[in-house]
């Protein structure tokens, strides 16, 4: 060891050291990679090979690996310095991601590599496919009571398509859902026998993308009502790096079932037209930064579509325009979000009436803490946020047409839970009148609402407690007159008040709970008041694995200025695996309506006897009697033997 | 409502009695209050008395017939009409009275053409006729703020949760309908989803009642109810609707359809989770537990964000056969940030198909 002490020696041995220690540090923490498949691109049920070095080598402890956002560490096989994964399922062609996460010591989570890697079904097509489920049933009436109308066998079927082809630079996926249903009180007005009763194709190619069918191109906005679903035509184009996403549309005013109603939206007294732009500027920081614009014309036939009620001589149109921003200041610990809206509605469309304009903006914020606040030995975490929004007096969208308008205020909420509890406030006060319209009154609203809910969180209930969750709910609105109009003086005009106490209890096999809610509403103007007392149970019971048994009673007493009235509904099911290919269903329901003017019983009990052949094949008995009892009395009962065939 | 007593039309504008043998017509509420700028329904009672002179000099008809209602404004001018005709014969005997229901729709354009002409009441006219003499009889409609008028719907819109019209789903899928009602004033909106079931839609159509639903609409707007999980067991057609018992809206509820399609294969063994319990909140110690399944390749455990089973999970954990418990790692659970979640386990046999499967069960997720 002499020659350590020499200095070139010291010199040419420190280089070294530090040389070795870095070469060996590289082969320990080289990147981890991805092994290419051999055929070039990977199947559906290919083996993923990571070459992960010395992470290969320690314990499944340190390292994991997710697919798709599924840990799949378990599945892991080491071969060498490979960590090999053979997925339980075979994986959908598309693109798919894969992570190799690394634990230290000291409880970090460090990403050690990230994957996206496509998988196809040949080298041509990425993928390429179309699924069919079809189905058919058949029926015949044994009940001797037959009505005119009522056919003694019937037939009804469906199937769901599916198909998709992906070349890589052209992908094309459509669905529809095909219905066969030749008896008219069981399809919609406008459709056919045979028909579709929703669909959507999609084309896309590059950043650009075409839609036809039912889609929902318009994000939520003082505008668009959420998740408004419209049949029509879209194209939009897309820069997912930048974050801009830029897509106009030509969609149905009216939602509508079957395609003898077409796909475009041709008839333009029932269309909806416009555009939407979403851009994230902050390209670094894209998360904190969303500014959104949509612009909207159109015009509405009136409450006409399915499944809709309302003004069936409205024959509107209008124009609406929104901008809105939302984003993070502070470390996302506060988030901001404002939105101006301008609509012009014209109530009677091409009639004589002037189309009003109206503004509309809101203003929201919330603040989330970065450390929760301490209370003894348990931590309190909590946010908060106020809200101001004005929607002008005749502000309507025909995006948006079940939207409420003609409100000005403010909304302060916050949410808390430490220890087991949850609690939620929310308190506010609005009036409406925001345009100070000649000859009406102004209403101001106050409301407050508390929830609390608690769930043992390091207490162990004993067992015949199960896992209990209690709720307890406060609601009360008031409101007053404060500017005289519409025949209305200046003083309280209303208050409501409710109270909901919950309790459930779960267990391996079962579960029941219980909810009692009173409700008390009083016309300070005019007087009168009334009162709805509701008590719930709701029991679930799996006792062996084949059976299980749900019942549900519901009572509520009413009574409106001493016109009392009792509704109770029991609601029994029962489902028996008989045998493996024999299952049996039972159901129960009474509902019994009592007041001074009438009383009324309904009783609906039905039956099912299955028999499953073979794949593809059952059999079923089933059977109904119901009784409705009022004034006069009507009594149905009928029995079916029916025939179902699957495919696939 | 208002508990109103009869106040006649004030100006009589449209009266004619002479030598009538319907002697008199009234409505009650005779004062509705309606917003402006929405549609609203009023529901009125007409009565109308016949009456009968002993001595036979004035004739009375069988059939009292009003053939539409009119919107008018105080000046008498015609602002709308409602062509809906009442109607009812009975024999003529000694003085009678007529009672006749009717919830009448007030268009939204109608009342914002009112308001916009500088109107503060319109009045709602029908006109009682038996041949032999009429009589007329108004309600006063005051033109007010949707917060301040009567209690009533303007809209309302049926869907499945998405937002869909009509449905085809497999045998026990979740399905959950929703309704969005828009209205005016303050009350309680009282009303019953109700379904008919494939055992009689095969035939003649029964709706049985599945849950009311009680809430207190306050000050005007919009609400969204939703609806309870709907029957998924039995193949074949439903029907499902919101039967309203109150406000009176007068009309058959919207109906939506939906479809459960035959399956080729059985339903899916049930496979037992024992562990947590629905509603359980997930720590870094929650243990998923299950019995297991013969001939499984591996286990997952997934963790959804909704009730349905369609689509990816948001996360999760495959484990092998031999596991029959397992925690989520860390990094798992980071991925799940405050709020409710459904889970279930899969057994997957050795090609990659599902043996069985647990019901979905729900799962909280709070704050460290």
């Amino acid at each position: 060891m002499v020659f350590l002490h020499r200095p070139g020696y010291r010199f040419c041995c420190g280089w070294g050291v530090i040389f070795l220690t870095l070469f060996f540090q590289r082969i320990a923490w080289s990147t981890p990679a991805l092994l290419p498949a051999a055929e070039g691109f990977w199947t559906p049920d290919a083996a993923l090979r990571i070459e992960a070095g010395a992470l290969a080598g320690v314990g499944p402890e340190r390292r994991a690996v997710e697919l798709d956002d599924m840990d799949v560490t378990a599945l892991l096989a080491v071969e060498g310095s490979e960590l090999v994964l053979y997925p339980a399922q075979p994986l959908a062609p598309g693109w798919h991601q894969l992570r190799l996460v690394e634990y230290t010591d000291d409880g970090e989570i460090i990403e050690r590599g990230f994957w996206r890697f496509e998988v196809r079904r040949s080298s041509l097509w990425r993928e390429r496919g179309a699924e069919v489920q079809a189905g058919l049933s058949l029926a015949r009436r044994l009940s001797r009571e037959i009505t005119p109308d009522d056919p003694q066998n019937s037939l009804e079927g469906t199937a769901r398509l599916d198909g998709t082809a992906d070349s890589g630079t052209w992908r094309l996926r459509g669905e529809a859902d095909l219905v066969y249903q030749p008896r008219d009180v069981l399809r919609s007005q406008a459709m056919t026998p045979l028909d579709a009763t929703a669909f959507s194709a999609t084309a896309a190619r590059g950043p650009w993308r075409f839609t036809a069918g039912q889609q929902a191109p318009l994000p939520p906005s003082l505008i668009a009502e959420e998740g408004l679903l419209r049949r029509g035509l879209s194209a939009g184009f897309e820069r997912p790096e930048q974050g801009t996403q830029v897509t106009a549309f030509a969609l149905r005013s009216q939602e509508v079932v079957g395609l003898s109603e077409g796909i475009a939206p041709s008839d333009a007294s029932d269309r909806l037209a416009g555009l939407t732009l979403t851009s994230r500027p902050l390209i670094s920081r894209r998360d904190e930064l969303l500014l959104s614009a949509a612009w909207l014309q159109g015009r509405d036939p009136g409450a006409v579509g399915e499944g809709v009620w309302g003004d069936p001589d409205l024959t509107a149109s209008g124009r609406a325009l929104s901008l809105a921003a939302d984003g993070f200041l502070w470390q996302r610990r506060l988030r901001l979000r404002g939105e101006w809206a301008s609509s012009r509605y014209d109530y009677d469309g091409t009639g004589p009436l002037s189309a009003e304009t109206a503004q509309a903006h809101t203003l929201w914020a919330s603040y989330t803490p970065a450390q929760p606040l301490s209370l003894g030995e348990t931590r309190v975490n909590w946010e908060a946020g106020v809200e101001w929004r004005r929607l002008g007096s005749f502000f309507r969208s025909l995006a948006n047409p079940a939207a409420g308008a003609d409100r000005a205020g403010w909304r302060g909420f916050a949410a808390a839970s430490w220890d087991g509890f949850d609690l939620r406030l929310d308190t506010g006060r609005e009036h409406d009148n925001v345009d100070s319209l000649p000859g009406l009154p102004r209403i101001a609203i106050d409301r407050w609402s508390a929830v609390l809910a608690w769930s043992p969180l390091q207490w162990q209930p004993p067992a015949w407690l199960g896992l209990p969750r209690l709720g307890l709910d406060l609601q009360r609105s008031g409101q007053a007159v404060t500017r005289d109009g519409g025949g209305l003086a200046a003083g309280a005009l209303r208050l409501t008040r409710v109270v909901t106490f919950s309790a459930g209890f779960d267990y391996e096999r079962g579960r029941w709970s219980v909810a009692h809610t009173l409700a008390r509403d009083e016309d300070l103007a005019l007087g009168g008041d009334s009162e709805s007392r509701i008590s719930e149970l709701s029991l679930g019971l799996q006792p062996w694995e084949s059976l299980n048994i749900d019942l549900t009673l519901q009572q509520e007493r009413y009574d409106d200025n001493g016109d009392a009235a009792t509704t109770n509904v029991a609601d029994l099911n029962l489902s028996q695996q008989l045998s493996p290919r024999l299952a049996l269903q039972l159901g129960h329901t009474l509902e019994r309506q009592t007041s001074v003017w009438m009383q009324s019983r309904t009783t609906a009990t039905q039956a099912q006897l299955q028999w499953w052949l073979r794949e593809g094949v059952t059999v079923s008995l089933e059977g109904s009697d119901n009784r409705y009892a009022a004034d006069v009395d009507q009594r149905d009962r009928q029995f079916f033997l029916r025939l179902d065939l699957a495919w696939p | 409502m208002y508990p109103i007593r009869l106040v006649s039309f004030p100006a009589l504008f449209f009266a004619s009695s002479l030598q009538a043998a319907i002697t008199s017509a009234e409505v009650i509420p005779s004062n509705v209050a309606v917003p402006v700028g929405q549609a609203a329904s009023a529901s009125l009672r007409w009565a109308v008395v016949r009456g009968t002179s002993p001595t036979g000099l004035v004739q009375a008809g069988e059939n009292v017939v009003s053939g539409r209602g009119e919107f008018r404004d105080a000046a008498g001018q015609l602002l709308g009409r409602v062509e809906r005709r009442l109607q009812q014969t009975r024999t003529v005997s000694s003085s009678d009275t007529f009672t006749f229901r009717e919830t009448v729709r007030v268009p939204a354009a109608l009342l914002y053409q009112a308001h916009k002409a500088g109107l503060t009441h319109i009045y709602y006219q029908r006109t009682f006729d038996d041949d032999y003499g009429a009589q007329s009889a108004s309600a006063e409609m005051r033109l007010t703020s949707a917060a301040a008028a009567g209690f009533s719907l303007s809209r309302l819109a049926l869907s499945f949760e998405g937002g869909w019209l009509h449905r085809v789903v497999a045998a026990g899928e979740v399905l959950r309908p929703q309704v969005v009602v828009s209205f005016s004033g303050s009350g309680q909106f009282r009303a019953t989803w109700e379904v008919a079931e494939p055992a009689t839609t095969r035939g003649e159509p029964v709706f049985r009642p599945l849950i009311s639903v009680r809430r207190y609409l306050t000050a005007g707007g919009e609400t969204l109810i939703e609806g309870p999980v709907l029957p998924t067991r039995s193949k074949g057609t439903y029907l499902l609707r919101l039967r309203i018992d109150a406000p009176d809206v007068g009309f058959a509820p919207p109906l939506l359809r939906y479809v459960v399609e035959p399956a080729a294969a059985r339903a899916l063994p049930t496979l037992t989770a024992q562990s947590p319990l629905s509603g359980a909140r997930l720590t870094a110690v929650t243990r998923f537990q299950w019995s297991p399944v013969a001939g499984a390749r591996a286990y997952q455990v997934e963790i959804r964000g909704t009730e349905s089973v369609t689509g990816p999970p948001l996360t999760g954990l495959v484990a092998t056969a031999e596991q029959n418990h397992v925690v989520l790692p860390p990094h798992t659970r980071e991925r799940l940030k405050p709020g409710r979640y459904y889970w279930r386990l899969l057994a997957i046999g050795p090609q990659g198909g599902v043996l069985a499967a647990s019901p979905l069960r729900e799962l909280r997720v709070i704050a460290p």
